[in-house]
């Protein structure tokens, strides 16, 4: 069943050209290009303006509940996964458990809603 | 308080990056001169076999070329498609007759030899290597799909799962430039683009679900050959909008193009980066792009399967045409949404249409409507 030997093979130099490219294409202006540094030229960009303070900010994660549930999802997704390889050969009883898994998923869901609803307020 | 002089970064970087290429070309040689001869003596002997060798679909159909070729014509179509739609001219001179389709060599070219500024506050090794894990990683997902059962460079038992997991490292890319680049603008616009493509993948693996469920193989050749009779998109409409909707979240692409929002973030978490490594930036996304229709088209608008009196590659060459086409014409039409209302729509309207999605092909499944599809 598995004869992806030689396609594995094929992949590989496949990425190493990508990165042979993306090297040459990197090499081409270090190479060529002129290189003139100033001191106003090498600072952080803020528009226009020179850069006040810290350049790393604290930066609120007002939306952490969403990746929360990220973890939530991703895996359980992955029984979806696993029972969808088999879903035409198997019986009625094969339907059962997607269901359950499905009825799992509903209360973070509705959690969501309401915590979208909340975040509105923000 | 003595200065301490530069390190000039650049000068190291140059070595190691040579050292690195040429260890490549080593290893190139060492692969690709073993089937070379191989090919070669092949080729004289029958000249017809070369447009199905593994290296012409690793390089030339499927692969590289091709891509970049796409992408190119991407980049091309959305400034034109974008201009007309606006009323403007968008590129003109350049190449001659069909509007400027040369403008694109033109700006590569320029963009080629211009300066790389590398602001003093960044991670430099990080910060220059970035865009190269981008284009890697961005060119990856295209090996694994497949054009016809022969046009196909890795043909994965798994192959729907290993594109997944191919994409899924691409926001880590873009974690690190946005926060090498030591500047507030990319900074949010990285996480933007966090939150962006990890919330969308969820909806976009439950899309893919159903197409693997009506075909009960991960393999994207099983797929694509078991829509001979029905396409996918006719049997889960609600996947297929889902799985496209995703996809343009997962791109960037304009309703959902918030980590780039030039009128709030001037270029999101691209903002430091000129010349050659956003060039590589925006290589990666557009040969992503050409991945992900792809995917899309085998998933769900029946892949190879077309008319007879073309071949089945060429059905799935005009197939990606025309998704790709409506991928870019989004810019045009479409306007921004803000970060929590795309949150909003992914959790809470996607996921749960495409688990319902999944529901109705259980029922149909269980009426015993799904056997005549097959």
């Amino acid at each position: 069943m598995f004869s992806a030997d030689q396609g594995i093979y094929w992949f590989v130099v496949f990425a190493v050209l990508a990165l042979v490219s993306g090297l040459l294409f990197l090499m081409t202006p270090m190479i060529f290009a002129p290189r003139r540094r100033s001191a106003i030229k090498e600072e952080t960009f803020e528009a226009g303006q020179l850069p006040p303070g810290a350049k790393r900010i604290r930066f609120a994660l007002q939306y952490y509940a969403y990746l929360l549930l990220f973890l939530v999802f991703d895996v359980t997704i992955m029984f979806l996964f696993v029972w969808a390889y088999s879903f035409s050969s198997e019986g009625t009883y094969g339907f059962v458990y997607p269901l359950l898994l499905i009825l799992v998923l509903i209360p973070p869901l509705i959690f969501t809603a309401k915590l979208s609803k909340a975040m509105d307020m923000w | 308080m003595a200065e301490t002089p530069p390190r000039d970064f650049l000068r190291t970087f140059l070595a190691v990056a040579t050292v690195v290429f040429l260890a490549c070309v080593a290893l190139l040689l060492y692969l690709v001169v073993g089937p070379l001869e191989s090919v070669l003596s092949y080729l004289f002997r029958n000249p017809a076999q070369l447009l199905v060798d593994p290296l012409f679909k690793t390089i030339v159909f499927p692969g590289l070329v091709y891509a970049g070729l796409v992408a190119y014509l991407a980049i091309w179509g959305e400034r034109k498609f974008a201009a007309k739609v606006q009323n403007r001219v968008g590129p003109l001179y350049a190449g001659g007759l069909p509007g400027g389709i040369l403008q694109n060599v033109a700006d590569l070219l320029k963009i080629l030899f211009k300066e790389v500024i590398i602001p003093r506050d960044t991670d430099k090794p990080i910060f220059i290597l970035a865009p190269l894990f981008a284009f890697v990683i961005g060119a990856l997902p295209v090996v694994l799909v497949p054009y016809s059962p022969t046009y196909v460079i890795l043909d994965f038992p798994l192959g729907v799962l290993l594109f997944f997991v191919f994409t899924s490292f691409y926001p880590l890319v873009l974690l690190l430039a946005g926060w090498s680049s030591n500047n507030k603008f990319s900074f949010i616009g990285s996480l933007r683009a966090l939150y962006q493509q990890a919330s969308y993948e969820v909806p976009l693996f439950l899309a893919a679900l159903a197409p693997v469920m009506l075909t009960g193989s991960f393999r994207l050749i099983d797929i694509g050959d078991a829509q001979g009779k029905v396409w996918f998109v006719l049997v889960a409409p609600i996947s297929a909008i889902v799985f496209f909707t995703a996809l343009l979240a997962e791109l960037e692409k304009f309703p959902f193009d918030i980590p780039e929002a030039d009128s709030e973030l001037v270029a999101g978490w691209l903002t430091e980066y000129s010349g050659v490594p956003y060039l590589l930036y925006q290589f990666a996304a557009y040969i992503k792009m050409v991945a992900y229709a792809g995917l899309f088209v085998v998933l769900f608008l029946g892949g190879w399967n077309g008319f007879a009196f073309l071949p089945g590659e060429w059905w799935m060459v005009i197939k990606v045409a025309l998704v790709v086409l409506v991928i870019i014409s989004t810019r045009a039409f479409f306007p921004r949404i803000r970060i929590d209302q795309l949150l909003n729509v992914g959790w809470t309207k996607l996921i749960p249409l495409a688990l319902l999605s999944i529901a109705i092909l259980v029922g149909l499944q269980l009426l015993g409507v799904l056997a005549l599809v097959r």
